[in-house]
């Protein structure tokens, strides 16, 4: 999300420093993982605003399309196979179509639990995972990859 | 010819398909082997993102975040040393022009005073003071100290709000 390991370190502790002080206003009422990833996105936000990135670009609205064809060609060079492909296809796509990979493929959460934590509904999360495999998808038909999977 | 949808395919790898749409997904693939190439990949995408590399934490992390809460609960208890010594010092001074101008009072009241009741007493002791108060007030050298002492006052407050608005701040900037 942040796309640099030094100010992911620095968002992470601050989440933790965060997340410490205000355990007392932790409710119960969703799980604590979820209450502390989205103290960790919130903190990360507040991150990247203060690097003064093109944030509103990356936050856009789900409606907003967004076009991977821009790093295919540089991208396919650099990669030596399709997984190493996919992974910094996957680096290039928007923020929160990024945060919802992760959040779904490597921290296994539910749908509804990345929902709670990115702040929107259910059915656009839904909407942003489905649309990035299906952009992930076509640049893979594009260079045949699809052959190496079966 | 039918071809696969987006969500017919993103349906059969989340598993969320019923029988009949699982019988049309198998149709269409069996039919058209475009269709059987582009369920190939979108299932490639599904299982390469589940080949995804987590980045590690430091492993110093757990150091580094202690030391952060350590350094930010000690903030939070340091005494506004600063604070209470500034109030001390009015309080010890409000306390001894107290007692100073008790003391001012006449003798041949102070003799009365221990003869008389506790409220009488105490009555008087003061009315004393206040009268003790508008003699010393009508001093100009006095009025001259009060001012003096009311500047020390007013910049030891403007000391005390600046010292203030470093510790807020110091405590903001852990919790961002």
């Amino acid at each position: 999300m942040l796309k640099n390991e030094m100010d992911a370190e620095e968002a992470l502790q601050d989440a933790f420093l965060k997340a410490y002080n205000s355990l007392n206003s932790f409710r119960q009422e969703a799980k604590f993982s979820t209450w502390f990833y989205k103290i960790t996105y919130n903190t990360a936000l507040t991150v990247l605003a203060s690097k003064k990135r093109k944030i509103e670009k990356e936050m856009s609205s789900i409606e907003d399309h967004f076009d991977l064809s821009e790093h295919d060609s540089k991208i396919y060079s650099e990669s030596n196979n399709a997984n190493e492909y996919l992974l910094k296809m996957v680096d290039k796509l928007p923020i929160r179509h990024a945060l919802v990979i992760i959040l779904f493929y490597i921290d296994n959460m539910s749908l509804n639990d990345i929902s709670l934590v990115l702040g929107i509904s259910l059915v656009n999360t839904k909407v942003i995972l489905h649309r990035s495999r299906n952009s992930l998808r076509e640049l893979l038909l594009k260079h045949n990859y699809q052959e190496e999977l079966i | 010819m039918k071809k696969l949808t987006n969500d017919l395919m993103n349906g059969y790898i989340d598993n969320e398909l019923n029988q009949s749409e699982i019988d049309l997904v198998n149709k269409i693939i069996t039919e058209n082997p475009d269709q059987l190439k582009q369920l190939k990949a979108h299932q490639f995408v599904d299982q390469g993102l589940k080949k995804l590399d987590v980045d590690k934490a430091p492993s110093n992390l757990t150091q580094i975040v202690m030391e952060k809460i350590s350094n930010s609960i000690s903030v939070k208890n340091q005494k506004p040393y600063f604070l209470y010594g500034v109030l001390s010092v009015f309080g010890i001074g409000i306390l001894s022009s107290i007692i100073y101008l008790a003391l001012l009072i006449p003798s041949d009241k102070t003799e009365s005073l221990h003869s008389r009741p506790l409220f009488d007493k105490v009555s008087l002791f003061f009315g004393n003071v206040s009268s003790s108060m508008n003699m010393v007030f009508e001093s100009s050298n006095v009025i001259t100290i009060g001012l003096a002492l009311t500047f020390v006052l007013i910049i030891g407050f403007l000391f005390m709000l600046s010292y203030q608005k470093q510790v807020v701040e110091k405590l903001n900037s852990f919790g961002h």
